[in-house]
């Protein structure tokens, strides 16, 4: 295996889509060879630091302050602060050169942003992009027994991305009001979560891919057209499912820090037949919820030098 | 014995290494910073039974590789990534802070160097956390001409980062 080949197993690992035997093989090609497991760990950190590199620049255009702050007091945003807000910890991202400050702990709030219908309680679904806020439209679903459904893949108008290979629906989410609570100097992250259910008997082929998305973007709502403009933050979770497994319901949450200039929000829930044409009978998904979390003053935080 | 503010800041500088193997096991880099914090937390809170930095820092990875592992578990019912043998011997030799920072430095420089289109590519992968699949449906490419894309572009930043670290470099 040339250093291509294996670096592009490295990709198919971190997309999970390894085969058992073909993820026996990649583990073998790093057990004999100490250089691809040099290589192995370089492609990690690499795709780490691209992963720094590009929040960095989305948070560097969209937080830029308004006044001067004195760079000793400059505090650095840390765009993944999950677990550690509620321990109360927070770690700085983007400064090689860092300090503590120490202050009291106060307790994160929550509160449940406005997704309308999250529960599929109403019956009410459109079809293509959605053009308006508080709507669930997408490709072809169906409410039954207060649960979406996912029935087939499509492609949407308002979706550059849509090419058929997913059934996607997606929410329109207005952020302007939290504009208010947003220009304190908290770290505010939103959460999108969501539960799936594969009813289809233990180990179905072909295996779907569900997943939540959270995209956020200054600016008019509509922008959101064929070409989307670029994100200003972005979170994803996924799970592959090969029907009922014993785990039941997979509950899924993708976070991201809210930039104080986002103004609206595209929520997306989908489901994906990793092998097509495939029907998504059994695959469908409940409970899907908004939560802006807010910890207006962290006790552990990095300032620059 | 380690005070706390040294066992902080010794993982804040190795965050980028750490994460990166924690991604290992996670195959999310959002969920590998989840660990990484998780860690830290747990990692202060315990500091004055570390006897040296080496000590911690071997603490560090079993314990985040576990945590991320009993995450999989809890989330999917198993865990289907590398074994913890493989774990273990790239655990050993596993970069540290002192090349992620460097290569943090060349990267700025070395992606400057790529067309828009590969950028976008990265930006898809990275930013928005897109798998092969669907970087291959936006960019209308096949998902194996994709990854091949993807590993070509990694071994050119890869090259371009080492020939930027060479000390008798052009700057």
């Amino acid at each position: 295996m040339n250093d291509i080949d294996f670096i592009a197993q490295a990709m198919r690992y971190q997309d999970g889509v390894l085969t058992p035997d073909e993820l026996a093989v990649f583990e073998a090609a790093m057990r004999d060879d100490p250089s691809k497991r040099q290589l192995f760990a370089d492609t990690q950190l690499r795709s780490m630091a691209l992963h720094d590199r590009f929040r960095q620049q989305a948070f560097q255009r969209v937080t830029a302050p308004p006044v001067s702050i004195p760079a000793a007091k400059r505090f650095t945003w840390i765009t993944r602060p999950i677990a550690a807000m509620a321990a109360g910890l927070v770690i700085g991202l983007f400064c090689a050169s860092v300090a503590w400050a120490i202050s009291t702990p106060k307790m994160v709030t929550e509160q449940l942003f406005s997704l309308l219908n999250g529960s599929f309680s109403e019956n009410r679904l459109e079809r293509d992009f959605p053009r308006r806020t508080g709507i669930w439209s997408g490709d072809e679903t169906a409410i039954r027994d207060g649960r979406l459904h996912f029935i087939a893949p499509g492609s949407d108008t308002g979706d550059p991305y849509g090419i058929g290979i997913s059934c996607d629906v997606f929410q329109l989410v207005d952020l302007r009001p939290l504009r208010e609570e947003l220009s304190d100097q908290g770290e505010s992250l939103l959460e999108l979560s969501a539960s799936f259910q594969d009813t289809r008997p233990a180990h179905a082929t072909p295996s779907v891919t569900s997943s939540c998305k959270l995209f956020l973007f200054s600016g008019d709502l509509a922008a959101i057209g064929p070409h989307w403009p670029q994100a200003v933050a972005s979170g994803s979770a996924q799970v592959v499912m090969r029907g009922m497994d014993g785990k039941g319901e997979r509950r899924l949450t993708a976070k991201c820090l809210v930039p104080t200039s986002a103004d609206f929000a595209v929520i997306q829930i989908s489901a994906r037949p990793d092998a097509r044409p495939a029907p998504l009978d059994g695959i469908s998904a409940d409970d899907v919820s908004l939560t802006l979390k807010t910890s207006p003053q962290l006790p552990i935080r990095l300032v620059q030098r | 014995m380690l005070l706390p503010e040294t066992t902080a800041a010794t993982l804040l500088a190795e965050r980028l290494p750490l994460t990166a193997f924690f991604a290992s096991v996670t195959r999310d880099f959002h969920l590998a910073e989840d660990v990484f914090q998780e860690v830290c937390v747990k990692a202060v809170a315990r500091a004055d039974s570390f006897e040296t930095t080496a000590h911690l820092m071997n603490w560090t990875r079993l314990t985040g590789k576990n945590r991320a592992i009993d995450i999989l578990r809890a989330r999917d019912g198993r865990y289907l990534g590398l074994s913890d043998e493989m774990l273990a011997l790239l655990a050993a030799e596993w970069p540290d802070e002192s090349k992620a920072d460097a290569m943090q430095e060349a990267l700025d420089h070395c992606i400057a160097q790529i067309t828009p289109n590969n950028r976008e590519l990265l930006r898809l992968r990275y930013f928005e956390r897109r798998d092969c699949t669907e970087v291959a449906r936006i960019m209308g490419r096949k998902i194996e001409t994709v990854y091949q894309a993807l590993a070509r572009l990694h071994k050119t930043l890869g090259d371009c980062i080492r020939a930027r670290l060479q000390p008798d470099s052009a700057s």
